[in-house]
């Protein structure tokens, strides 16, 4: 099988990457985990004060614990798809080391996708144990309620994938910049600031104004928080916009797919290697 | 096996345009190596660049073993193995063997290949020492020797040295070349090497392709080379005795003509330059040994070096 074969070419470049972060960037990891910690730890108390302080008990048809699981669980898609390319990029560009790359006979997207997923294993290895004791403690009343069958798991999966595969291709179509710019500062923070805006990522899509929320749902960007978190909390999905948002979220993937091949090759084509 | 004609590249920049490689062509057979020198911004990394498909050249067509690698670089980098003296293709912060692991996964080199293939470098580079070192802990001749593990583990059939010597000292110097040697007789690969170390032409090439401002100024044997440009040599004589020294030099001024005379009487010893000509190294050495007993003497060849560096005056003139 072609796939299986691709597959076992280019898993070391997972594996390397893994086993990099945790010999060589191990102090970095540790910082960066408490660092989002207290990211998270912070957003459901201010969660907390603003509920105590108001009437009713909920909020854009959102209780406190359906806000907090939304908060929990977006950080969990956050790791789980997690894609850092642009400053490999940045940095295989700047000092020619794109150079040793180019010269076997792989594809260089596909070794940038596969050393993203050994960051991710990486991350989650430290995250997942974290968030999932957050979840546990805030929902300690209702844990039995919570209904679990194959079903519910494999969309689970699926709205994963499609935000990682979303995630992967938007980075692709940012990055591409990078071969002319060099550095990847600039065009990382905008990427950023634009899917934390755009994607639900900090809160629902239902607070933001209603016309708003209605433009988001005609953009990829919500494909990468908003569905996978509101299905996995369980809440305001219905069959029909399951469906909906399977079918959308591939229409996407081939979309942008389609997209970021076009402009990748051709800033890929124009790229001179520096040095000599 | 590498096939290059007619192939120009010109660097463009906003207001600029540098023509770096102007109108080169040569074929390199299977099994040859030969050496590609040139001053700094002459065009060898260029042309190794674009021979390896990361650069695209304005004209002309180049073929590695019947494939172009600017249509198919991932095919035709199959046949290649690339090592860049100045970086490393090696993962910096993981030991040697992971960075081993990963270019057998990506060849496809099978355990037995594989493993063939580790106890023959182990042998003549003592690899297998190194394999569980940080890269980053290594010293730069330990990685050089890594490096070139690294280009051949897929056991290419070209293999391009970008100056595999740099920065080496003198005895890991002598080593990297015998291992060159060795790689090219057991596995007949086709090697291509720049490098500013003219040592290391001398002693590998049969072949030089001299390269100057993008243009080939020269393309032959080595030895026709050196016959061609070193019409100068020198011998150099060692003598305790002053009074003899001053009188050996006297009557060599008095009787050949057409020589250079340095001497230095603290460390006792005289450079004569001659032209070559039939019979005066002879004319010399007899004259020397009718002033006594003839002492230590060297006959010196011209330096590579300084032939090339005739070989761009010649060309400029």
């Amino acid at each position: 099988m072609p796939i299986a074969d691709k597959v076992r070419i280019y898993i070391p470049f997972t594996i390397a990457t893994f086993k990099q972060q945790f010999l060589a960037y191990r102090s970095r990891l540790i910082i960066w985990m408490i660092a989002n910690f207290i990211t998270v730890l912070f957003q459901v108390y201010l969660w907390i004060s603003i509920y105590s302080n108001y009437e009713g008990t909920s909020i854009n048809g959102y209780t406190l614990v359906n806000m907090i699981n939304y908060i929990i669980v977006s950080k969990v898609i956050e790791s789980l798809t997690f894609i850092n390319i642009e400053p490999i990029i940045s940095r295989d560009v700047n000092e020619g080391r794109i150079a040793t790359s180019l010269i076997k006979p792989i594809s260089y997207k596909t070794e940038l996708l596969f050393r993203s997923l050994g960051n991710i294993l990486g991350s989650l290895l430290l995250f997942i144990p974290i968030y999932a004791a957050m979840f546990i403690i805030f929902n300690w009343h209702s844990l039995s309620e919570i209904k679990l069958n194959l079903g519910i798991v494999l969309l689970s999966l699926t709205f994963i994938i499609i935000s990682f595969v979303v995630n992967y291709l938007i980075a692709l179509i940012f990055s591409s910049v990078i071969f002319k710019t060099i550095r990847h500062r600039g065009i990382y923070e905008i990427k950023k600031t634009i899917i934390l805006l755009m994607s639900g990522a900090l809160f629902p899509i239902e607070f933001y104004p209603s016309f708003l929320s209605k433009i988001l749902k005609y953009t990829p960007f919500i494909y990468l928080r908003y569905i996978p978190v509101s299905f996995i909390i369980n809440y305001s999905l219905s069959m029909k916009e399951i469906i909906e948002y399977v079918l959308f979220g591939a229409f996407w993937m081939a979309f942008l797919f389609f997209i970021a091949s076009i402009v990748w090759n051709k800033m890929f084509k124009r790229i001179i290697v520096y040095g000599g | 096996m590498i096939t290059v004609s007619n192939v120009s590249k010109t660097y463009k920049n906003k207001n600029t345009k540098k023509l770096v490689v102007d109108n080169i062509s040569f074929d390199i057979k299977q099994g040859e190596i030969v050496g590609y020198i040139g001053k700094n911004g002459a065009g060898k990394s260029t042309t190794i660049k674009m021979l390896c498909g990361i650069l695209y050249p304005d004209k002309g067509c180049i073929s590695i073993d019947g494939i172009s690698p600017q249509k198919n670089r991932l095919k035709s980098n199959l046949n290649i193995g690339v090592i860049f003296g100045q970086r490393t293709q090696l993962w910096w912060d993981l030991p040697l063997k992971d960075s081993f692991r990963i270019l057998k996964a990506i060849y496809k080199v099978s355990d037995i290949e594989f493993n063939e293939r580790l106890e023959y470098f182990d042998e003549i580079f003592q690899i297998k020492s190194l394999l569980s070192a940080t890269v980053r802990t290594l010293s730069l001749g330990e990685r050089m020797k890594a490096d070139i593990v690294a280009s051949l583990i897929h056991n290419p059939k070209v293999l391009f040295m970008d100056e595999p010597t740099i920065g080496l000292d003198v005895y890991s110097k002598v080593k990297m070349r015998e291992a060159i040697q060795k790689i090219n007789q057991k596995y007949n690969t086709t090697i291509m090497i720049t490098t500013h170390d003219f040592r290391d032409v001398e002693e590998l090439c049969e072949r030089v392709i001299i390269l100057d401002k993008g243009k080939i100024i020269y393309d032959n044997n080595i030895h026709k080379f050196t016959k061609k440009y070193s019409d100068e040599k020198k011998v150099i004589i060692s003598i305790e005795n002053q009074i003899q020294m001053m009188h050996l030099i006297n009557s060599l001024q008095n009787k050949i003509n057409d020589i250079d005379i340095n001497f230095d009487d603290k460390n006792s010893f005289i450079i004569i330059t001659y032209k070559k000509e039939k019979k005066k190294l002879m004319r010399i050495l007899n004259l020397i040994n009718e002033n006594g007993d003839l002492p230590d003497f060297t006959v010196v060849d011209k330096p590579l070096e300084n032939m090339i560096e005739d070989l761009y005056r010649m060309e400029h003139k």
